[in-house]
């Protein structure tokens, strides 16, 4: 078989008028079917987390993520030389306008759909959306940690923390926040931090705080990077458009290519090599 | 010593991959707008424009309607709750291709080792004898089974691209990979149709014909 496609196409086999009519009247009807939010069992310890189904829409000043887990922080700004009052227990209620979720001193764990959410010991969240318009966590205090999985077409999943607002479209990272300060740490995939109209780029190892970048995979400290215009261009991309960084010349040919064993088509191989100025066949 | 390589892509596939989708006109990223913001008018009226071409994609990768009404129902919760991340910078067919291909992987996955005992469709327009036209249909069936014998998204690049009638970036764009990912996949299930034909005469004999008027 030498071809790749076939002359005649499999013609699809129509459905019947009624099974459109009773799809159409199904799919509205799960779409006016909004139920909301389940809440996680209340205890004092750490909670076996039980699936919801949260999106997040970005607003502004946005992260864009590959895979993983973002971790929120904030800590209330005390100025106060006493010791902290002694913190509630956990509370779970359902706000007019969301979910309100705050932890003692026991850390909290909750499964989102496929994501995970951990709120560390004193921390406290409002969550507020629904799956067809996206979710977005405001974290008034403490920690949280979110275990995001690609989001691809879904709307992105939000953190607010003050003034920072953080798009995760799937990613390993933490976000930590103390008082007006914020910290974002990449430990898997690549993060776009948008602050004050700058875009920056973070790779696993980076840490970005305030505007400074530091960090392992680049090896460069001091003022953040600035993003160009291909960053932006990136971080206006719609959620779930994946473009793949342009690969180096080298790294573009391991891909255009595969070994094999048969040494079929060397010729355009050697071609190829040659139109781009690979040099002679070896 | 260098390898033997194969070309898997030649290089006039890449400038496929920076090709710009044109821009989606204004009329429809209203309607989008209209949609995701809950007008019930805008999403049955999308609902009507998509359901014919979401359907054939579904139908050609599963090559049956059995399940179908339940996967459409769930492509369609899925296209219309990610309405609001949708940009218009690709066509809203290949966004709603890319839902569907990714629901149809799904569905694939869980029933991997249901093979697809249904045939095709009762009006193939293979023109022929009555004889032929049974054999037609047995190719098909047989053609199905092999493709469930497959990884999905081999399976669903093939389909896209061989029986579907899809050009290389429309099905790299539903599967959301790369053209040369995608054409890795198309040509992986091709070899491994290659080898259920070769132990085969029936399915042999169906990619054959239909390769001679190709």
């Amino acid at each position: 078989m030498s071809s790749v496609r076939f002359g005649c196409r499999v013609p699809v086999e129509p459905l019947p008028h009624q099974t459109w009519t009773r799809i159409e009247s199904a799919v509205f009807a799960r779409l006016d079917d909004k139920s909301g939010l389940s809440l996680p069992p209340l205890s004092g310890s750490a909670a076996s987390p039980r699936p919801l189904a949260w999106h997040w829409r970005a607003s502004m000043g946005c992260f864009l993520a590959a895979s993983g887990i973002a971790s929120v922080i904030h800590s209330t700004t005390s100025s106060s030389a006493g010791p902290e009052p002694e913190p509630p227990a956990a509370t779970d209620s359902r706000a007019q306008d969301g979910l309100h979720v705050a932890t003692g001193a026991e850390t909290r764990s909750v499964a989102i759909g496929d994501h995970r959410f951990t709120l560390s010991e004193r921390s406290e969240i409002v969550a507020r959306g629904d799956d067809a318009d996206g979710w977005r966590v405001e974290l008034s205090r403490g920690r949280i940690e979110l275990e995001v999985a690609p989001r691809r077409d879904r709307p992105p999943f939000i953190i607010r923390s003050g003034d920072v607002e953080v798009r995760v479209v799937g990613t390993l990272l933490s976000v930590q926040r103390e008082g007006a300060s914020t910290e974002v740490h990449v430990s898997r995939g690549i993060v776009e931090v948008e602050h004050r109209g700058r875009i920056v780029r973070l790779r696993p190892g980076d840490r970005w705080r305030d505007g400074t970048l530091s960090g392992t995979a680049h090896g460069t400290t001091g003022a953040a990077r600035e993003g160009d215009a291909s960053h932006e261009r990136r971080a206006a991309r719609p959620v779930g458009e994946h473009r793949p960084e342009p690969l180096a010349r080298a790294r573009w040919l391991e891909h255009w290519f595969e070994p094999s064993s048969e040494g079929e088509n060397v010729a355009d191989v050697e071609s190829l090599r040659a139109r781009l100025g690979g040099g002679a066949a070896r | 010593m260098q390898p033997k390589l194969r070309l898997v892509a030649p290089a006039a596939d890449m400038a496929e991959t920076r090709a710009e989708e044109s821009p989606v006109d204004i009329a429809t990223m209203e309607l989008v707008r209209r949609a995701a913001s809950g007008d019930r008018a805008a999403q049955r009226t999308l609902f009507r424009d998509l359901k014919r071409p979401m359907h054939a994609t579904l139908y050609r990768v599963l090559g049956s309607n059995r399940q179908v009404e339940d996967l459409l129902q769930e492509a369609f919760i899925e296209l219309f709750r990610s309405l609001p991340s949708y940009r218009g910078e690709a066509k809203l067919t290949t966004w709603a291709d890319r839902i569907t291909t990714r629901v149809a992987y799904r569905h694939l996955r869980r029933q991997r080792l249901i093979l697809a005992t249904d045939l095709p469709g009762s009006n193939l327009t293979v023109a022929g004898t009555p004889e032929h036209d049974l054999q037609a249909k047995e190719g098909v069936r047989r053609l199905y089974a092999a493709l469930a014998a497959m990884k999905p998204h081999y399976r669903i690049a093939f389909a896209l691209f061989s029986i579907d009638g899809r050009s290389l970036k429309e099905v790299a764009e539903a599967t959301g990979v790369s053209l040369i990912a995608a054409k890795s996949r198309i040509w992986r299930a091709r070899r491994l149709l290659n080898t259920a034909a070769r132990a085969d005469a029936v399915l042999a004999a169906y990619l054959t014909n239909a390769e001679a008027t190709s």
